[in-house]
């Protein structure tokens, strides 16, 4: 939208229509997952119809914000490298708040400040779109069994430590008893809010754990 | 139920205190493993009062079926085969089911307000048509125990038959175990047997015999009579010194007011800096001015 033949085109049209996906998906999210987060923020779920519903359209609407996000920071990235000038631009940050913008260093098309937020933007986001697949217990906690995918399995087995038994099949939230390969693998999942489903880390140290160490007693009781 | 809703000392994401000005006797449900046959007949008779029936599973070659808890599958025995020093067979046989801490990580995760409430008895309930089926409550328990249920998304556990206590009568299992392994009272009395049952076990030879009430969740009101105390992890996992996951902890402890304070200053703190300062704006006046001051400096 150029308006007057003296102004510069700053941003195309399918850059700000990306750039309002991921703002409008960024305030929805904002608003259900805050809901989620504290007692006083619950009433917000009135908007999504619902804590229910809060629940179901929160993780769809952060796969969208992220695919939209994802694109606009590959179109970007290039103008937000920082060069010395932001960081010379930073150092003067105090001058600029306080309203005198006089002895800031000339800028491109981003300052400083601009380029940094960009940058946390993207850890953010990757840090969001991460811990809510795996609190995604709807779709995720069939697709990411963390006992039944053999290469999970071995991971927790470690060097060919198979005992099992004395753990059993409860994922062990205990950061102290870390006596077998798997409490790392098994915690750090339950710690980024998400429990094992039901039956698969049984499954996968009982088949294992009956093989070695109470195998005597199986055959034991077969004869 | 009616009254029971009066009898509330936690309420899930609430901030205010529940209405728990009637104070109710505290209850226990006590399992003597040693006395379990392992005849399931718990499991019928949960299913039956509570009208659930899980889909037919599929034989894993061990005894416990179904093979897991489920969100129609409130309490499941759990089969261990144990040999002991003296290289004798130990069958260990765990009924497995909500054990209603008296601080219950379910409750303390659990982000919608009355979908989880605990009863000045003791006992830990869900209430489903508050329950958004986030699955928080999973991550909140040391034990392992709520489900989402695949029909309808809400999360389901053993209700220690809140709804027969309430009119005075034992829950479901209790009722129809046929060796007396699972019994129900107040908490003082089931402490009280379970420490009768330890000596007779004792002078049986099994030196460990023990009450398993672990403390870091302020104790629970199902409790466990092992022959190995020592060794609770024998019975299928049951946790050694179960506890609320740090991570937890942390999130909805520490981080809730944190952020909230952190929210609340960056919002008043950009009010402020507009009111003091006012938004740094060139008008066009000033940029047209300073555009014909360049281009006059740019002619010769």
């Amino acid at each position: 939208m150029k308006r007057d033949p003296r102004d510069l085109v700053r941003y195309s049209g399918s850059e700000r229509a990306n750039h309002w996906v991921v703002g409008m998906c960024f305030i929805l999210l904002a608003l259900s997952g805050l809901a989620f987060f504290h007692p006083a923020f619950f009433p917000l779920t009135m908007l999504f119809g619902g804590g229910t519903w809060a629940r179901i359209l929160h993780p769809f609407i952060g796969v969208i914000m992220t695919a939209f996000f994802v694109v606009m920071a590959m179109r970007f990235w290039k103008l937000n490298v920082m060069s010395p000038t932001d960081w010379e631009w930073l150092r003067r940050i105090r001058e600029l708040i306080d309203g005198d913008d006089h002895n800031m260093p000339e800028m491109g098309k981003y300052n400083g400040g601009q380029k940094l937020l960009f940058w946390l933007f993207v850890g953010c986001v990757f840090l969001l779109f991460v811990s809510g697949i795996v609190i995604w217990r709807a779709y995720f906690a069939g697709f990411f069994p963390i006992g039944d995918s053999p290469v999970l399995v071995c991971a927790c087995r470690g060097g060919g430590d198979d005992d099992c038994s004395d753990n059993g099949p409860y994922l062990c939230r205990d950061l102290g008893q870390g006596n077998d390969p798997g409490h790392v693998v098994r915690h750090g999942y339950s710690g980024l809010g998400q429990a094992a489903p039901s039956g698969l880390v049984q499954n996968g140290c009982e088949v294992t754990g009956r093989s070695s160490s109470t195998g005597a007693t199986n055959s034991g009781i077969s004869s | 139920m009616a009254l029971q809703s009066l009898d509330i000392k936690a309420r899930s994401a609430t901030t205010t205190p529940p209405p728990d000005e009637r104070q109710t006797l505290e209850v226990a449900k006590l399992i003597d493993v040693s006395k379990c046959i392992g005849c399931k007949a718990c499991q019928s008779a949960c299913m039956e009062w509570n009208d659930i029936r899980d889909e037919i599973g599929t034989n894993t070659g061990i005894y416990d079926n179904p093979r897991d808890l489920s969100g129609s599958s409130w309490t499941v025995m759990r089969f261990a085969e144990y040999e002991n020093k003296d290289g004798n067979l130990e069958w260990l046989i765990r009924k497995d089911g909500c054990m209603h801490c008296a601080d219950p990580g379910c409750l303390k995760a659990c982000p919608a307000p009355g979908a989880i409430v605990q009863y000045s008895n003791g006992i830990v309930d869900f209430q489903e048509e508050n329950c958004i089926g986030c699955g928080y409550c999973i991550t909140g328990c040391p034990f392992n125990i709520p489900r989402i249920s695949k029909k309808d998304n809400k999360a389901y556990k053993c209700t220690l038959c809140s709804d027969r206590v309430s009119v005075g009568l034992e829950p479901a299992c209790v009722k129809t175990c046929p060796t007396g392994a699972i019994v129900f009272g107040s908490k003082a009395d089931m402490i009280d047997h379970a420490e009768e049952r330890i000596a007779d076990l004792k002078e049986r030879g099994f030196q460990n015999a023990g009450l398993y009430d672990p403390s870091r969740v302020g104790g629970t009101h199902v409790m466990y009579v092992l022959h190995h105390a020592d060794q609770p992890e024998l019975y299928n996992g049951l946790p050694r010194n179960p506890h609320i996951s740090p991570m937890v902890s942390l999130w909805k402890g520490f981080a809730k007011p944190l952020a909230t304070l952190g929210l609340a200053a960056v919002a008043i703190g950009s009010l402020l800096h507009y009111v003091t300062k006012g938004p740094n704006e060139v008008s066009k006046e000033t940029e047209k001015e300073v555009e014909k001051e360049l281009e006059n400096e740019a002619r010769p």
